[in-house]
């Protein structure tokens, strides 16, 4: 066993004991990391830390450790090929936020989200904005101004095979904005790793669909959650 | 209490804040209203104006001046009666014994080399009107005379400016700046400031009751310029304004008639004189030119920048607000590109406007470097207040605050990539939706029908087999059917039967049946 000296040893690793020792240092330290975006504590990942919106589904809401979808993060929603995506899911959370404040943006939907439905699912439509950018670059823009711009409770966006890169400072935007930000991604990337703080799998079934938590920050991840479209309670 | 010392060289002695009388005993309970301003007119006498104005001779744009060489010898000239006579003078003149007044004729045999140039009044209005306009951040009164001259009411500016001396050490500034020569006086009635500084008599007259005092050294001929009326008065031997100070009224009115009396009465303000008052047009428009020609973004950004901050200021003499504006870009052949950028939310600070800018000069593609960029707006609108929320937790962001998002998203994307959603009162399900402008979509009670969250902005054609329709496989139609039939009245008749269907994999869909086609299609999806 190697022996380092003492006041060496305190040195090099005092960043990361710093919280259990009872000394003036341990303030310093924590104010230290508290100002760096790219080091999370362990503390933020606690159940009942990070802000949250009901999802409208009890059993959904149970599962995640805010009791919702996180707000300031991103959320990854992996849908089937050739299907636009289930979102009834996200609605009575988005439904909610569109009500309370900003603009709630859809970015490249794959097709027209149809205004009556929306309106009977208790959207306000005066909230929506649709945008189309044309190229890929533009539309990354958008999607990056609307997650920081403070302006917009929720992003909705589609995106063909997002590098880790991309998600990562999307994610640092949401975080910025404060704001619900999903992303719908073919399922196919379920095998690519992610920095978004949860990320689910749909499948569509009669009635519903079934829900695969696949990364949970904070909880456990969990399999074949079934959740109907009778089941949306509105908060 | 500090004497305006403007000059620098003469101390006067009237206190600068008039005293308050006395109130009457017993009156102590009486609500004292403030005391009216007193009235204190600035006036301006621009010399060289008419020279100037003669020189540019209107062919470059307001707002850049060339400057004119006043070391060469120039002259402008009028017609007066038959003859022409020199109205103003360069420098260079000067120095060749040439005097305002003289007959172009002398002045040719004194100074072969001395060009003339015709008056012209108009382009003398147009500097004027300029001038007026750089000065209303002294005072929202600027009246435009003729004969160069500008009469600024400076009276109910004092306060703001912390005194007469601050303020007319800026006044000073600004025209500096301005690269003009001026004579400056102050008094209290229009006329009499502008009859000093005509006479290029510079004062600071600030009662009422010293005018006649004050005034009375100018010679007569500065104050009238009718020829028959000097003749007279010469005739009675008055050489100065004291000698007519003197004249009995009744006297004058006789001999001179009642408009020169009344004239006589508003230059010591024993009458109101009511000023024609300059209102600057709402619009603006000012070109900057690059030091290099280039396609930098960067660069093109700094140049919009000096324009944005001197909308700013103008639309701050608006008290109003830009929807809209015009950018043009020129290149090194005279091509123009011109950027539209229209706003949601009126606005009027750079800071606001600027980004929006760079952000259209972002996604331009630029075929040759920029020589001046010209930025152009007639949309003026007023101001809106500025809401503040009661509570601002339960919103974090106003409304003014979505439509810059909007705008931002619309200055590098276009206007067109960014949309609201709104129903319309439609039974064909393809026309029951609309895109609108953001955040104006119209409120419509609609009846809840049950209805897809996708639509498909073309119907898909289904196989079939067998006669029913298929999607990867066969469909699980819903019992429950809905007939839409309608739609003679646009020649876009539909009738079609709507079924809910579920596909193999579990997915929940909207078909119909066109029941003149036979066909089924894929419409929705939930």
């Amino acid at each position: 066993m190697i022996a380092y000296p003492a006041h060496k040893d305190e040195e090099t690793t005092a960043p990361l004991t710093g919280s259990l020792k009872k000394n003036g240092a341990e303030h310093v330290h924590r104010t230290h990391f508290a100002h760096r975006r790219d080091i999370s504590l362990a503390k933020s990942l606690l159940p009942g830390c990070g802000r949250s919106i009901p999802t409208g589904f009890r059993t959904l809401d149970d599962l995640l450790p805010d009791g919702g979808w996180p707000l300031g993060a991103l959320t990854e929603i992996l849908i089937p090929d050739h299907e636009p995506g289930s979102l009834w899911l996200a609605l009575p959370a988005v439904a909610r936020l569109s009500r309370e404040r900003g603009w709630m943006a859809m970015v490249s939907p794959p097709h027209i989200p149809y205004a009556p439905a929306l309106k009977n699912l208790g959207m306000d439509l005066n909230k929506i904005l649709l945008i189309h950018p044309r190229a890929r670059t533009d539309a990354l823009w958008t999607i990056e101004e609307a997650l920081g711009s403070k302006t917009c409770s929720s992003v909705l966006f589609w995106l063909h095979g997002p590098d880790n890169k991309t998600l990562r400072r999307l994610q640092l935007a949401a975080e910025r904005g404060d704001c619900l930000g999903l992303c719908f991604r073919p399922a196919t990337n379920a095998g690519q790793c992610t920095t978004a703080a949860l990320r689910l799998r749909i499948r569509p079934g009669a009635d519903g669909a079934a829900v695969d938590i696949l990364k949970n920050r904070g909880g456990r991840p969990h399999k074949n959650l079934k959740l109907n479209f009778s089941d949306i309670g509105y908060a | 209490m500090p004497d305006a010392d403007f000059t620098g060289q003469r101390h006067l002695s009237q206190p600068a804040i008039p005293e308050l009388p006395n109130a009457p005993p017993g009156a102590s309970a009486r609500i004292v209203k403030p005391g009216k301003i007193r009235e204190l007119w600035l006036a301006l006498y621009f010399p060289l104006l008419p020279l100037r104005a003669a020189v540019d001779n209107g062919a470059n744009i307001p707002g850049c001046d060339r400057p004119v060489d006043l070391s060469k010898p120039l002259a402008v000239f009028e017609k007066t009666g038959k003859t022409h006579r020199l109205i103003s003078i360069s420098s260079g003149a000067e120095t060749a014994n040439i005097r305002t007044g003289m007959k172009t004729s002398e002045a040719w045999i004194r100074e072969p080399r001395l060009k003339f140039f015709p008056r012209d009044h108009r382009n003398e209005r147009v500097i004027l009107n300029r001038l007026a306009h750089s000065l209303f951040d002294f005072s929202p009164r600027v009246a435009v005379h003729d004969d160069c001259t500008l009469a600024v009411e400076v009276g109910g500016s004092l306060r703001l400016y912390h005194g007469l001396e601050n303020l007319l050490q800026q006044l000073r500034k600004k025209l500096s700046a301005l690269d003009t020569d001026f004579s400056l006086s102050l008094a209290p009635t229009p006329l009499a400031a502008i009859l000093c500084a005509s006479a290029n008599h510079d004062r600071c007259i600030r009662h009422i009751g010293q005018l006649r005092s004050e005034l009375g050294e100018i010679p007569l001929h500065y104050y009238e310029t009718d020829k028959k009326n000097l003749r007279t008065l010469s005739r009675m031997g008055i050489r100065n304004l004291r000698d007519l100070f003197r004249l009995p009224r009744e006297g004058l009115l006789k001999r001179l008639g009642k408009p020169f009396v009344d004239r006589l009465d508003r230059l010591l303000g024993e009458r109101p004189d009511p000023q024609r008052l300059y209102t600057p047009q709402a619009k603006f428009h000012a070109i900057q030119d690059l030091d290099q020609e280039s396609s930098e973004a960067r660069i093109l950004g700094q140049a919009g920048r000096c324009l944005l901050i001197r909308l700013e200021a103008c639309l701050s003499r608006h008290d109003s607000a830009v929807w809209k504006m015009a950018w043009r870009l020129h290149n090194a052949k005279n091509e123009v590109l011109l950027l539209d950028i229209n706003l949601g939310v009126p606005a009027w600070r750079a800071d606001i406007l600027q980004p929006l800018f760079d952000l259209r000069l972002e996604s331009i593609r630029l075929h040759s470097p920029v020589r001046k960029i010209e930025l152009e707006t007639r949309f003026f609108c007023p101001r809106s207040a500025h809401h503040i929320e009661l509570f601002p937790a339960l919103s974090s962001s106003d409304n003014t605050d979505r439509q810059q998002f909007v705008d931002r998203v619309r200055s590098k994307l276009g206007s067109h990539v960014i949309q609201g959603l709104q129903p319309a009162d439609e039974h064909r399900p393809e026309k029951a939706w609309q895109t609108c402008e953001p955040g104006h979509s119209r409120i419509l009670a609609i009846k809840g029908f049950d209805r897809p969250l996708w639509l498909l902005e073309q119907p898909r054609l289904l196989a079939t087999r067998n006669g029913r329709p298929t999607l990867d496989g066969p469909l699980k139609l819903h019992s429950e059917r809905e007939r839409i039939c309608c739609g003679w009245w646009d020649r876009n008749r539909i009738a079609r039967d709507y079924w809910n269907a579920i596909t193999t994999s579990g997915q929940k869909i909207w078909i119909f049946k066109d029941l003149h086609e036979v066909k089924w299609y894929l419409h929705g999806i939930y």
